[in-house]
C-alpha cells in the first residue's frame, strides 16, 4: 500500500542479531519512520503477520538467521496472503540476494530491493520512498 | 579496539551524533568480547559451522562501526571455516585478537 510520507509507513524489521536490528531501527528513526516493529526471528514474524489486521507496509528482512532463514521466510510469506512489500537487508552473497528477489516475485510479493549490510540511511530512504505517493 | 571509520557510521545513521556513536561502539565492544569467546570455543571443538555463523555476524557488526580491519579478518575467518581450513581460521582469529588488543 502506498503512503503519503515515510512517517506513515508501518515497517517490520526481522533480524536475529540485536546489534543489527538496533542499528537499523535507529537509522529508520533518523529518516522519519515512527512505526517500527522489530522481531528477532522469522518464525515469530510469520505468526505476527498472520494474525495482525492493521497490516505491515514493508518487511526489512535479514537472510542468515537460525531456524527459519530469510529464504524460507519468503517462501512461507507467499503462502499466507501477505499484502505488503519486502526488502532484503543482508550481508549475504549476491546469488542469495538474487534468489530472494526471484522467490518473492514468483510468489506475488512486492519486492522493493536489496541492501547490503550495513544499510545506509540514504539507501533505506530511497527504498522506502518507492512506497510513497508523490 | 580496532580503529574505526566514523564516516561509515555517519552514512549508516544518516547523521553525526557523537553520543550515539559512543553508545554503539560500547555495544560493539561488549558484543565483540562475547562472540570472540564463542568463536574460540568453536575452534577448540572444531565446530566449523558455528565459526562461519559467528564470524559472519561479527563481520557485519564490525562493518556497522566502521572497524574495517576487523571486517577483513572476520571475512577471512568465515571463508577459511567454510573450507574446513582450521589452520587459517586460527591464524586469522589470532590476527583479529591482535587487532582488537592493539587499540
Amino acid at each position: 500500500m502506498k503512503r503519503k510520507s515515510i512517517g506513515e509507513l508501518r515497517v517490520m524489521c526481522i533480524d536475529d542479531d540485536p546489534f543489527s536490528i538496533d542499528t537499523l531501527t535507529v537509522a529508520l528513526g533518523n529518516i522519519g519512520v515512527t512505526d517500527i516493529k522489530s522481531i528477532d526471528n522469522a518464525k515469530s514474524a510469520l505468526e505476527v503477520i498472520g494474525s495482525q489486521s492493521d497490516g505491515t507496509d514493508v518487511i526489512l528482512l535479514d537472510i542468515h538467521m537460525p531456524d527459519v532463514d530469510g529464504i524460507e521466510f519468503i517462501q512461507a510469506l507467499g503462502a499466507n496472503g501477505y499484502q505488503g512489500a519486502v526488502a532484503v537487508v543482508s550481508g549475504a552473497v549476491d546469488v542469495i540476494l538474487d534468489m530472494s528477489k526471484v522467490l518473492a516475485i514468483g510468489r506475488g510479493i512486492t519486492f522493493l530491493g536489496t541492501i547490503k549490510k550495513p544499510a545506509k540511511a540514504s539507501e533505506l530512504e530511497a527504498l522506502l520512498n518507492k512506497l510513497i505517493v508523490s | 579496539m580496532s580503529a574505526v571509520d566514523i564516516s561509515a557510521m555517519i552514512d549508516i545513521f544518516g547523521m553525526e551524533d557523537k553520543a550515539l556513536f559512543s553508545s554503539k561502539l560500547n555495544s560493539f565492544i561488549e558484543r565483540f568480547d562475547r562472540d570472540i569467546e564463542k568463536i574460540d570455543s568453536a575452534i577448540e571443538a572444531n565446530r566449523m559451522e558455528d565459526i562461519v555463523f559467528d564470524a559472519h555476524k561479527l563481520k557485519s557488526a564490525s562493518r556497522m562501526v566502521g572497524a574495517l580491519a576487523l571486517v577483513d579478518l572476520f571475512e577471512s575467518i568465515e571463508a577459511a571455516a567454510k573450507e574446513n581450513d582450521l589452520e587459517n581460521v586460527k591464524k586469522y582469529f589470532d590476527q583479529a585478537l591482535g587487532e582488537a588488543l592493539e587499540r
